[in-house]
């Protein structure tokens, strides 16, 4: 295999994310060739061999009624085999391409993700280092270890490509890494034409790194197949696989035939459409659907199929086929009403969830397979001991069935843009959880045995500890932790590693949250949905996603939303607050008479105005945004004060008849990405500190017991 | 005879009032002032915001965060787990996941200044019970707790070497346990393991603590001031009855278990908002760890009470 590889010059040469695409003369020279001859065909891309029909054999939409939803320029039809004994795949796929670019290029990019894992020196194996997230930690046995190995490709019909293949460095020149592969065709592929390629490959399984892998009898397999890129304006996007980041490819037609030992249960992207005993002890399981950017699968003798339908007056029904494990059929109602949730709201929010079924996935204990989406199928996960009322595994199951929106009908770039999905569908989640669930109660697991990596088996639920019932305020401390870290602009995969939970997640979460309590849910709404029915099946940048918010809204939201792709934080204070008689002392004109007043300590108490309140609010951070500022006074009367919260402080004063008794900035909350809410408010005369005392009082107890714990053994 | 050794112990211990009162006392003073300074902190933090006016009603996880951020020092231990029901089966969870040595290392500290404190108390009471009660008097019981302190300074500290050796052993058998078990894919079967690889590490710390134990009773009991000759008839006293022994053992902690439990159960939520709530609450948890006084009194009560009546 080595031997067929090379490096080409200059590839992987620019850093940066992608290949600018470059045309030799030849290919200049085959480009317009193939245009002369395709005009003289009468259609694009019929005459020149492995070339074939745009689009390839029609299939039914996802819709149901023959029409395709997206471009489908990159379909797979996959024969694959597991081999249980040896943890292998074994795979054939033929892959017809289309270019939707105005350029032509003789090269195909693929992404061979499973080559992460084959060694440490992999992108995604140093990254991982700096980070410490993985599921695999120290000694790596040699079975665990994984690859992808693509032993033969061809044009369909025609020419032999294994020799031109070569791996290439995108993004860091790790010559180490073997995640991405180029392959270089004998002529062109113009605008519009098609090409169809045949490729034959062979993988060692991974026991789980992250998300694919084996645990016992139990598979999941993601990104487990020579992937195509996506071929931009710019060039070949096609990123090495980092440890911080996901996926990216373009929308197509899958048809997999994936053969397993017949007691298997298998769970994949899409419907069955056939399935066959075979005379050797397997089962071919055959999986359709059209108009998906990924094809993901799962194989277990132990998953417990349960099935649903979503029903709802004005949105398509969905037929829900949950695999869940013995252990967790009690929990199976919970995961059915998160799913539903999640379609019902995601579906009235933005737009109909369009393929008519969707298989949840409740993998094996300690698979790692967890938390993950995938098109038309996504792994959710949960614990033998979960009570109900603790967020789990509802919080998971509404997050990854809307990731079917968020990634699998909008599909964004999640190497560069992560926060496009993740972002938006946690905001969208938190929504949704708090609406239909309410406010989790804070769960706290027990007995983890020393030197193991598991938490707690049994869980107790805490009232008491909450966020106040405000959706997304538990990611706060998430965020503030890397506040100052990377700009959200930043590309994902060049985040400091273990930053893009609390950037892509948690940030924009907060920011989302700031302009629904800006500008009301409905103008929210209103550029969400907007933004989902324009990009539906398409790959939008931030750039489109911030075109729409502008266009959508007439207040200006352009200002703030480039504030938070910044690292600049949002904190504002109040300062101090003051409130003191009227100071009237001093030399004061009465009529026409200029009269010495002495200073006094009391009030004149004659009922016109005689406090004067001053607060002084500050910004700590380096963003700016807008304030208001409330005066509450002894008298329960309330002032509003606006403020535009540019400069660094402001003193506000006001003149009534009673004394201030506390002031407020951002009273209403609308900054959910205010780093330091308790420094918002501050009283004129605090009172004594009861609350530290309960708290302080109920932690003594705590350590009291501690300490005779402790010396129970001695 | 282990049932008349767990009665006799148990009343032993409520029948000493005063040193129940000395022994709660020294407990309290222990953790007070670090008590006092987690209010200062949490006052300080508080300052004049409003803030105060939610977390009279309930802890504000956002204000929480916050605290914990800017004290790194107290956040770890200020946390829910500490400041609700959950605060006596979080303890016993630390001490068990090992988590306790690895991220609050002060927490050991405190741990083992008090652990000193007690050894300096249980001469006392161990040789008050050997007397069979009568007046209590402060001055003769705190003579008794300086004359045994050494012996009992020496065995604790031997037993602390073993116990930390049985840590190091239980850390890396459930290390080897999780490994080869990674390939089971059902929780409540890796559950069920990690139960029974419970029993025989239950069984060596049992064996360790009942010989220290006993060996503290022959020290003061028989008035053996060599650690290694009170270590040995300690040994031997639990060898000879290893039935008695662990089964006065384990009446000894299922009683502790009933009473975690009833205080996991039936304590009041966190919304006390008054002065008087505060104190309630306060006083509720001092009579649960009153009653674990009782009980551990009464443990060294009844196994005095055995060794007697067995040796």
């Amino acid at each position: 295999m080595e031997g067929a590889m090379k490096r080409a010059a200059g590839s992987g040469a620019a850093p940066g994310r992608r290949e600018r695409g470059r045309r030799s003369s030849a290919g200049r020279w085959c480009g317009a060739l193939l245009l002369l001859l395709g005009g003289a065909a009468g259609a694009r891309g019929q005459a020149a061999p492995g070339l074939a029909p745009e689009g390839g054999a029609p299939v039914d939409g996802a819709a149901g009624n023959g029409a395709a939803l997206s471009p489908r320029n990159a379909s797979y039809t996959i024969d694959v085999r597991l081999d249980h004994a040896s943890r292998t795949l074994r795979g054939s796929q033929t892959l017809t391409w289309t270019n939707l670019q105005e350029q032509p290029t003789n090269q195909l990019w693929f992404h061979l993700y499973w080559n992460a894992w084959s060694n440490r020196q992999s992108t995604w194996m140093r990254e991982d280092r700096l980070r410490g997230r993985s599921d695999r930690r120290g000694e790596i046995a040699a079975d665990d270890w994984s690859y992808l190995e693509v032993d033969s490709v061809a044009l369909a019909g025609g020419a032999d490509l294994t020799r031109t293949m070569y791996f290439a460095f995108p993004d860091d020149r790790n010559g180490d890494d073997r995640t991405v592969m180029v392959v270089l065709l004998p002529a062109a592929v113009g605008p519009g034409e098609t090409v169809r390629l045949d490729m034959a490959w062979h993988a060692k399984i991974p026991r789980t790194f992250a998300r694919t892998g084996f645990r016992g009898d139990s598979y999941f397999f993601a990104h487990w197949f020579p992937k195509l890129g996506v071929y931009e304006p710019a060039g070949w996007n096609c990123h090495e696989f980092h440890a911080g980041t996901e996926f990216y490819s373009d929308y197509g037609v899958y048809d997999v035939s994936m053969t397993v030992p017949e007691e298997f249960v298998v769970g994949a992207t899409g419907r069955e459409v056939e399935r066959r005993a075979n005379s050797d002890g397997t089962a071919t399981h055959r999986y359709v659907q059209e108009d998906v950017h990924e094809f993901a699968w799962t194989a277990s003798p132990d998953y417990v199929v349960v099935e649903d339908r979503f029903e709802h007056a004005s949105l398509p029904a969905v037929d829900i086929r949950l695999l869940t494990r013995p252990e967790h059929r009690h929990q199976v109602a919970r995961h059915f009403a998160a799913t539903k949730a999640a379609l019902e709201s995601y579906g009235t929010w933005y737009g109909p969830y369009p393929y008519g079924h969707v298989t949840v996935v409740d993998p094996p204990f300690g698979a790692g397979f967890g938390g993950m989406e995938y098109p038309t199928l996504f792994t959710a996960g949960t614990r033998r001991f979960n009570p109900p009322g603790g967020g789990n595994p509802e919080g998971v199951t509404i997050h990854e069935a809307g990731h079917q929106f968020w990634y699998g009908i909008v599909g964004n770039n999640e190497f560069e843009f992560a926060w496009l999905d993740e972002g938006l569908n946690t905001f969208s989640t938190g929504r949704t959880e708090y609406a239909t669930f309410g406010e989790p109660l804070y769960t706290q697991r027990f007995f983890q045995p020393p030197g193991t990596d598991t938490s707690g088996f049994f869980a107790l639920l805490l009232a008491g500890f909450d966020y106040g019932g405000v959706p997304h305020r538990e990611r706060l401390g998430r965020y503030r932790v890397d506040a100052t870290s990377d700009p959200q602009s930043t590309p994902s995969f060049e985040y400091h590693p273990g930053t893009e939970g609390s950037l892509s997640y948690s940030k924009t979460a907060l920011w989302l949250a700031t302009l629904e309590n800006w500008l009301g849910w409905d103008a929210l709404q209103a550029i969400l949905s907007t933004f989902f029915e324009r990009w539906r099946f398409a790959h939008p940048t931030p750039e489109d996603f911030l075109a729409i918010a502008n266009e959508v809204t007439e207040a200006d939201v352009g200002s703030f939303l480039r504030s938070v792709m910044t690292s600049d934080t949002f904190d504002y204070a109040v300062d101090s607050v003051a409130t003191f008689p009227v100071p009237t002392e001093g030399w004061v004109r009465k009529g026409d008479e200029l009269v010495y007043v002495p200073p006094r300590d009391e009030p004149a108490g004659d009922g016109e105005t005689e406090y004067r309140s001053e607060v002084v609010v500050r910004r700590h951070g380096g963003a700016t945004f807008p304030m208001e500022v409330l005066f509450v006074f002894e008298d329960g009367h309330e002032i509003r004060r606006r403020w535009p919260g540019a400069a660094r402080w402001r003193l506000l004063t006001e003149d009534y008849p009673a004394k201030l008794d506390y002031a407020v900035i951002d009273p209403d909350g609308v900054l959910a990405l205010d780093l330091y809410p308790s420094n918002n408010s501050l009283e004129a005369d605090p009172e004594p500190g009861l609350p530290a005392w309960k708290w302080a009082a109920r932690w003594t107890v705590w350590l009291e017991d501690f300490l005779s714990t402790f010396a129970f053994f001695v | 005879m282990v049932l008349r050794s767990y009665v006799t112990g148990i009343r032993a211990a409520l029948a000493a009032p005063k040193l129940l009162a000395v022994v709660w006392l020294v407990l309290l003073v222990a953790a007070a002032p670090l008590g006092v300074l987690v209010q200062r902190a949490i006052q300080d933090d508080i300052g004049g915001s409003r803030v105060h006016v939610e977390l009279r009603q309930r802890m504000d996880m956002t204000w929480l965060s916050e605290f914990q951020e800017r004290h790194e020092e107290l956040g770890p231990s200020v946390r829910p787990a500490t400041l609700g029901r959950a605060d006596f089966l979080y303890n016993l969870d630390l001490l068990f996941s090992g988590e306790l040595f690895a991220q609050h290392p002060a927490l050991v500290a405190a741990g083992s200044l008090y652990a000193l404190v007690w050894l300096l108390t249980l001469g006392g009471v161990v040789d008050r019970f050997a007397r069979g009660g009568g007046r209590f008097v402060l001055s003769q019981f705190l003579a008794a707790c300086g004359r045994y302190f050494g012996r009992l300074l020496r065995l604790g500290a031997l037993s602390a070497v073993l116990y930390w050796l049985v840590y190091r052993l239980a850390r890396w058998g459930y290390g080897a346990l999780e490994e080869n078990l990674q390939d089971v894919t059902i929780e409540s079967t890796i559950l069920l393991y990690y139960l029974l690889a419970a029993l025989p590490l239950l069984v060596v710390v049992g064996l360790v603590m009942m010989t220290f134990d006993y060996a503290r009773i022959a020290s003061v009991v028989d008035e053996e001031p060599n650690t290694l000759k009170a270590l040995r008839r300690g040994l031997s006293f639990v060898l000879r009855r290893p039935f008695a022994v662990f089964t006065l053992a384990l009446l000894v902690t299922l009683s502790v278990a009933a009473l975690v439990v009833l205080r996991t159960v039936a304590s009041p939520g966190v919304g006390e908002s008054t002065a008087l709530g505060v104190l309630a609450v306060f006083l509720l948890g001092q009579l649960f760890l009153l009653a674990r006084l009782v009980l551990r009194l009464g443990f060294v009560g009844s196994e005095l009470a055995l060794y007697r009546s067995l040796r």
